[in-house]
């Protein structure tokens, strides 16, 4: 398949997926045969093309609509979170609605999305942060104290290039 | 302060009279606005504020044991208004887990406070909130005398 066909017809589908990534392409989409036999005997060849194909799109405008569509869709599911949660004093409770979950889920793709956050609605997100960081970087003398736990947070995304 | 409040009225059917004291306020919640503490989130998980030496237990032991260390004792389920004490109630879910706190009001006979979630603080009955959206029931309710 040419490149050209790839990125117009193929990228838009998988990119709608937020946690996409150019290396899921399906071999077959880079490659004109579909008989099985004839895919196997090239998979190396296959393999190859993919990886030319992801080279270029990586400099493709394409991808574009790749992190709007990410930022679209943890903009929706941090409104549902807030819309279900806002009476809500459990932190786990928050946490296990599933549109937190998914937020979660997104991973370091939305790590800087979650950190303007924190200046509209702060107490929402350190679960999701830490879970995502894998790190908690609030000392125990600023436990409960939100502004301090959000300037912990800022400070700890700017020293390590997560503020975007 | 608005008299009345849609979001909370979806959430709360059952809620047909109370009173709205403050607006949004992220630093506290409900488990703090029950021990007098507008300054701090309260809950037995890092990074919000538990009471040191009572354990961090997502459990309704260690929420008795919170307030017990503020001077609270167990009354079980009696929400009568006592003169010259001051009670708190703790609501669970249908497993037994705390959701949220409640402080009685010494001013009004037969109301409570509650600060919600993030969100306002209200004064209301205690049947207002009980049953419904995330709160559960009323699983103890405790009392010390007032300073």
């Amino acid at each position: 398949m040419e490149e050209a066909i790839l990125i117009k017809k193929t990228l838009p589908k998988y990119s709608q997926f937020s946690n996409f990534h150019l290396t899921q392409i399906p071999p077959y989409l880079v490659y004109p045969s579909f008989d099985t036999k004839d895919v196997t005997n090239h998979l190396e060849e296959i393999y190859k093309i993919r990886e030319y194909v992801i080279f270029n799109l990586t400099c493709s405008p394409a991808l574009t609509h790749r992190e709007n569509n990410i930022a679209a869709r943890f903009n929706q599911l941090a409104s549902e979170v807030i819309e279900d949660c806002m009476m809500i004093s459990s932190p786990t409770q928050i946490a296990l609605h599933p549109s937190y979950q998914e937020i979660i889920g997104m991973g370091k793709n939305i790590f800087p999305l979650l950190i303007k956050k924190l200046d509209e609605t702060p107490i929402f997100w350190f679960w999701a942060l830490e879970a995502i960081a894998g790190i908690n970087p609030v000392p125990k003398s600023h436990r409960g104290n939100i502004p301090e736990i959000v300037k912990d947070w800022k400070k700890w995304a700017n020293t390590n290039n997560y503020a975007g | 302060m608005p008299v009345r409040d849609a979001y909370i009225e979806s959430r709360f059917p059952q809620l047909t009279s109370y009173k709205i004291k403050s607006p949004i306020d992220d630093k506290y919640n409900c488990i703090a606005f029950a021990a007098n503490d507008n300054t701090k989130w309260w809950w037995p998980k890092a990074p919000f504020y538990w009471p040191p030496d009572i354990p961090e237990k997502e459990d309704l032991d260690s929420f008795v044991a919170c307030y017990k260390s503020l001077g609270y004792k167990e009354c079980r389920l009696n929400s009568k208004f006592e003169k010259g004490y001051e009670k708190v109630a703790i609501f669970v879910d249908p497993n037994g887990i705390p959701t949220h706190a409640a402080k009685q009001d010494t001013d009004v006979k037969g109301f409570w406070k509650s600060k919600l979630g993030r969100y306002i603080d209200i004064e209301h009955t205690l049947k207002g909130i009980s049953g419904t959206y995330s709160y559960g029931n009323v699983g103890v309710i405790l009392k010390r005398k007032v300073k």
